[in-house]
């Protein structure tokens, strides 16, 4: 489809954002989880100023989101749209350099490659050590790049209500996971994908545990942790530990379980397996 | 043995192949049949066409002329040679292992020897990763491979370890057909030995059919039933191993034999 | 910080439609309305027609579009469009005259290839009107949570199974039709369950 779109250079998730936002529209940049790193904070002005747009930090209240490396805690909505940046959008250029090559395996839906390099994880590692673009199947067809989100954010996904639009600038290609898809992280039949592990960590502003966190180092040598996702960390803040008074529903609840359940698997004698 | 082998259907058939690269006549008019069950060797020297020919029954390429067929259960019935190029692979990954001279060729250096079994199982659409363990132990026990460096990378084993490796690749789908290409070229003699002595074990156990390549009489010899002597692309003669071995009739076959006797 | 406005309000009509279109795609057997406006805009049935075209053709792709539509060929003229003489070869086809006309050569139009799924045609269809016959069906698949029961525009009797036919996710075409005031995109990967073969007349139950 012809994008309807003002002339701006080649950046990514920019130009998309750019052509599909208005005066009408509420917009939530984030980078790496925060609305305030420099870079977002740049570009959310600059998308402001070109559209006349709103913003916000409130991921309730946006009307389109876009993001490097994180999705947010709050569910989103079928009336949001979530813009990814994706640096490489071809998931199997660590298996396959050959592009036309690699075509060829998406086109006979041949990625046995692409679990070898999981059991080759298994088997030098004991767990599936990749953390961030975890490639994902979509409509039980087509192996994709999710975009460098942490395994945390990648079941979300997953049937989601909302509409995600994935875009390599560098290589000028835009993809889409349309509402209601499915959206399952490679695994095997036995052994399976896994979020990361952060249960026994404490967001030591907020208190707020089951979330995806960054580790701080501190003053004293040792290490904190703080929610990665700002702008459900201010809800967090306003409401004391419970966050539920003033944020909307979470793709994981506050005990860490997945809103799907049964979507995200445990061996046998997993403790989390439930 | 000639009686056996008359009684029954062939296997694989080629009829009729030849086949030119540029002006050089790699296969002229070669037809040759393979017995279920048996070893048939292909001997002659570099530039015969024997690798050329093993290339085709591999499926990797198609000659400009000839038929090719296999009886067998889930391959179809058809000339092979006249399937697209996915359609051949798909018959090679399920029915077809090979084991080549050079184990680059074969293996993956960069993964594990046990997940160079495993690439066999998943390209199958093998999902569970206990039954690839399961596999590539008893794939590697079969090809008498040390089960304790099952997870080494084929580049830190020897060359004989490393053609182990690569048979227990072949075999892990239980193909129909194993091709050999000089199984045992690189090695010293003693390891070669050795790998023929598996080679000649998995054939007892399995009846697994066998094509192999070797420009070796002494290879042919311990291995194969029957033996198809190439020269310039074309066949110049064939027979039981022991026939033909010891009483060449062409003088080319002559030339092989008493060299190297 | 002063807002600086750069968009004309055609442009914003132009997104509006892309949007539109967008959210049809991600939501198949659902109409859904075109922005209302007061701005200047094309009306009519050749005008919302005619904003799907302009939104989703440019020079590239080879389109086909029925015999004697001489409106819609200079409407688009200033696309510069390259023009199919065979709907065999187009990569979009433009129906809005009697778009049954398509069913004769239905089997030939382009599903793509394994290598290039995207290799293949879109049909742009204009309805005259929504009150014409329907067909049910149940819909599954991307964009869709769990079962939707549509109402498909009926088109011919045979267009739908002669869909089902021609689509084997991914290789398949897209349909994409216009109402005066809504689209509805009916993509490959939906499944179409065609419940009843007869077809209903009446409004559609919106």
């Amino acid at each position: 489809m012809k994008c309807p779109s003002p002339a701006v250079g080649e950046r990514g998730g920019l130009q998309v954002t750019l052509t599909l936002t208005g005066q009408e529209d509420r917009i939530k940049v984030f980078d790496q989880g925060a609305d305030e790193s420099v870079n977002a904070a740049n570009l959310r002005r600059f998308i402001a100023r070109m559209t006349g747009c709103s913003t916000t930090t409130d991921t309730t209240q946006a009307t389109i989101l876009q993001s490097r490396h994180r999705i947010p805690e709050e569910m989103l909505r079928d009336d949001q749209i979530l813009v990814l940046q994706v640096p490489d959008p071809e998931p199997l250029r660590s298996v396959e350099f050959d592009t036309s090559r690699a075509q060829e395996m998406h086109a006979f839906k041949d990625y046995g490659l692409m679990w070898l390099k999981l059991y080759e994880q298994l088997v030098r590692y004991g767990s599936f050590i990749q953390g961030a673009s975890y490639p994902v199947m979509v409509h039980k067809r087509y192996v994709m790049s999710p975009s460098p989100i942490p395994r945390w954010d990648t079941p979300k996904l997953n049937q989601s209500a909302h509409l995600t639009i994935l875009c390599a600038g560098r290589e000028k290609r835009i993809y889409a996971i349309p509402p209601w898809t499915d959206v399952e992280p490679l695994e095997f039949s036995d052994r399976f994908f896994h979020v990361e592990d952060h249960s026994e960590w404490v967001c030591r502003l907020s208190g707020v545990r089951h979330k995806f966190m960054n580790e701080i180092p501190l003053a004293d040598g040792t290490s904190g942790f703080e929610l990665s996702d700002t702008g459900y960390l201010s809800k967090a803040l306003k409401s004391g530990s419970d966050p539920a008074q003033s944020a909307g529903a979470c793709y994981f609840d506050a005990d860490g379980h997945f809103h799907q359940p049964g979507f995200l698997k445990f061996e046998e004698g997993d403790a989390r397996k439930e | 043995m000639m009686h056996k082998l008359l009684s029954i259907q062939p296997m694989l058939r080629v009829t009729g192949a030849n086949h030119r690269y540029g002006a050089i006549d790699a296969l002229r008019d070669v037809s040759l049949e393979v017995y279920p069950g048996e070893v048939f060797g292909i001997v002659g020297e570099s530039g015969s066409g024997k690798s050329t020919l093993l290339r085709m029954l591999n499926l990797q390429e198609v000659p400009d002329q000839g038929k090719y067929t296999i009886d067998y259960p889930d391959i179809p019935g058809c000339d092979l040679f006249s399937l697209d190029r996915l359609e051949r692979q798909e018959i090679r990954t399920r029915h077809i292992g090979i084991v080549y001279q050079n184990p680059h060729l074969g293996l993956r250096m960069h993964n594990t020897s046990s997940g160079n079994i495993a690439s066999r199982l998943l390209i199958a659409g093998e999902r569970s990763f206990g039954k690839l363990r399961d596999a590539a132990r008893t794939s590697l026990s079969a090809s008498d491979f040390p089960l304790d460096r099952m997870d080494e990378l084929p580049a830190r084993l020897s060359g004989g370890m490393q053609q182990r490796v690569q048979l227990a690749k072949a075999i892990a789908l239980r193909p129909c057909l194993l091709l050999l290409d000089e199984p045992t070229s690189g090695l010293d003699l003693s390891v070669q030995a050795r790998v023929l002595d598996t080679l000649k074990k998995l054939q007892r156990e399995t009846r697994m059919t066998m094509v192999l390549v070797s420009h070796d009489l002494g290879v042919i010899r311990t291995l194969a039933d029957r033996v198809m002597v190439m020269k310039k692309g074309e066949v110049i003669e064939s027979g039981l191993t022991d026939q033909i071995l010891q009483d060449p009739q062409d003088p080319y076959t002559q030339e092989l034999v008493y060299a190297k006797l | 910080m002063p807002v600086i406005p750069r968009e004309s309000h055609s442009q914003r009509y132009e997104r509006w439609v892309y949007l539109t279109l967008l959210r049809s795609m991600a939501n198949p057997g659902q109409w859904e309305n075109f922005p209302k406006t007061d701005m200047h805009s094309p009306t009519g049935l050749l005008g919302a027609f005619q904003m799907g075209c302009r939104c989703l053709l440019d020079a590239e792709p080879m389109i086909w579009c029925e015999p004697g539509n001489s409106p819609l060929i200079s409407a688009l003229s200033d696309l510069r469009l390259r023009w199919a003489s065979d709907p065999s070869e187009a990569d979009y086809l433009l129906l809005n005259l009697d778009p049954s006309r398509i069913m004769n050569c239905i089997h030939t139009l382009k599903v793509g290839t394994p290598l290039y799924p995207n290799a293949s045609a879109t049909l742009l269809i204009a309805l005259p009107t929504r009150n014409g016959s329907f067909q049910k069906a149940n819909l599954s698949g991307p964009g869709i949570r769990g079962e939707r029961i549509a109402s498909l525009p009926a088109i011919d009797g045979n267009f739908w199974a002669a869909r089902n036919t021609a689509c084997r996710y991914p290789l398949g075409w897209d349909v994409i039709l216009f109402s005066n005031e809504a689209v509805m995109s009916v993509p490959r990967s939906t499944n179409i369950n065609l419940a009843q073969p007869e077809t209903e007349s009446g409004p559609e139950p919106h």
